[in-house]
């Protein structure tokens, strides 16, 4: 019995420790400050980030949406691949626009929610769906990116051929 | 005194006869026009790029800036494009027109003109509902795949001719 009743302490007071120590943790480095607005991207620029976004698509045999936005969450060219789902609309939209917003890609919210920041879900026009990114040139922010229709991976591999043709 | 009320008499009965003619007056009896086509399969990517290329030629001659939307049957978008510098609005309302003329089978400028000629109940058939000029179906084969929608010129009028131009290249 008092064996029993020794384990349980020690066992709370583990308990107690862990989630103090856990509390007191101190937080992971802040990370560096997002890249500046630039100006909105142009049509010209949109098209060509689109053209090579849809050719990646193409190569692999992906039906995909893909929506490019000014930073400020408007719409510059949106394509849709026939046969894509219709969700994708919606889907590639909130992804491209939340990274304009928030100027980081989708996958940095999907890291925040998998830590367990769930006060992320609170943040309107958050989106945590992999295949969103920001348009960056010349240090930068003129846009971004969101490609819907595939896995996550691959909406992020046809977003990344995206924008790799501006560079 | 007398002729006076004969006068305002004759006049009431006027009014109530006219009014009472007014009111039993069949409605123009106008043929409805013939029924639109029927939807197709949704207009291709390849489609909508060709559409919006024709459009946005004729469009840059007016010297305005404008939005290109190309939806299919049930209003989806398939493709966009928004010229640099147009209007921040033109973004909704070409989609909306563009919308409006794939949902309802028939061009924006139906809307316009029913309103425009006091049939105001046309504006609140549904929210959406974009009554201005420039959004027009896309037939392909007698069939409707979609409908180009354009915003951002002087007026719907100017919209329409572009879209009629992108609407054309699929003929």
């Amino acid at each position: 019995m008092r064996r029993m009743f020794l384990m349980t302490a020690v066992a709370c007071a583990a308990v107690l420790f862990g989630l103090n120590a856990h509390a007191q943790q101190p937080g992971s480095p802040a990370p560096p400050p997002a890249p500046p607005y630039g100006s909105p991207i142009t049509l010209e620029q949109a098209k060509k980030v689109a053209a090579a976004a849809e050719a990646e698509a193409r190569k692999n045999n992906w039906t995909e949406a893909v929506a490019i936005v000014e930073p400020n969450g408007q719409l510059v060219y949106f394509f849709k691949m026939d046969l894509t789902q219709y969700a994708a609309f919606n889907v590639a939209m909130d992804k491209a626009i939340s990274s304009a917003l928030f100027r980081r890609p989708t996958t940095a919210f999907e890291a925040g929610i998998r830590a367990g920041n769930l006060y992320l879900f609170n943040l309107r026009g958050m989106n945590a769906v992999p295949g969103g990114i920001p348009i960056v040139v010349d240090g930068k922010i003129i846009g971004g990116i969101g490609a819907s229709g595939g896995s996550g991976d691959q909406d992020v591999q046809v977003v990344t051929a995206g924008v790799a043709a501006l560079k | 005194m007398r002729n006076l009320s004969f006068a305002a008499l004759t006049l009431c009965v006027a009014v109530a006869f006219g009014t009472a003619a007014y009111a039993q007056q069949p409605p123009a009896a106008a043929p409805p026009p013939p029924p639109p086509p029927a939807y197709g399969p949704p207009v291709t990517i390849e489609q909508a790029k060709k559409v919006v290329a024709a459009a946005i030629i004729e469009a840059k001659k007016t010297g305005y800036s404008f939005t290109f939307a190309v939806v299919d049957p049930s209003g989806d978008l398939v493709y966009f494009e928004k010229m640099d510098g147009a209007p921040t609005s033109s973004n909704d309302i070409g989609i909306g027109k563009a919308w409006t003329a794939a949902t309802f089978k028939r061009p924006s400028k139906a809307f316009f003109d029913a309103m425009e000629t006091g049939h105001s109940f046309f504006g609140q058939l549904h929210p959406r509902v974009t009554a201005s000029a420039g959004g027009i179906p896309l037939v392909v084969d007698g069939k409707i795949v979609g409908a180009i929608g354009v915003s951002g010129g002087a007026n719907g009028l100017m919209d329409n001719v572009a879209a009629q131009v992108g609407a054309d290249a699929l003929k």
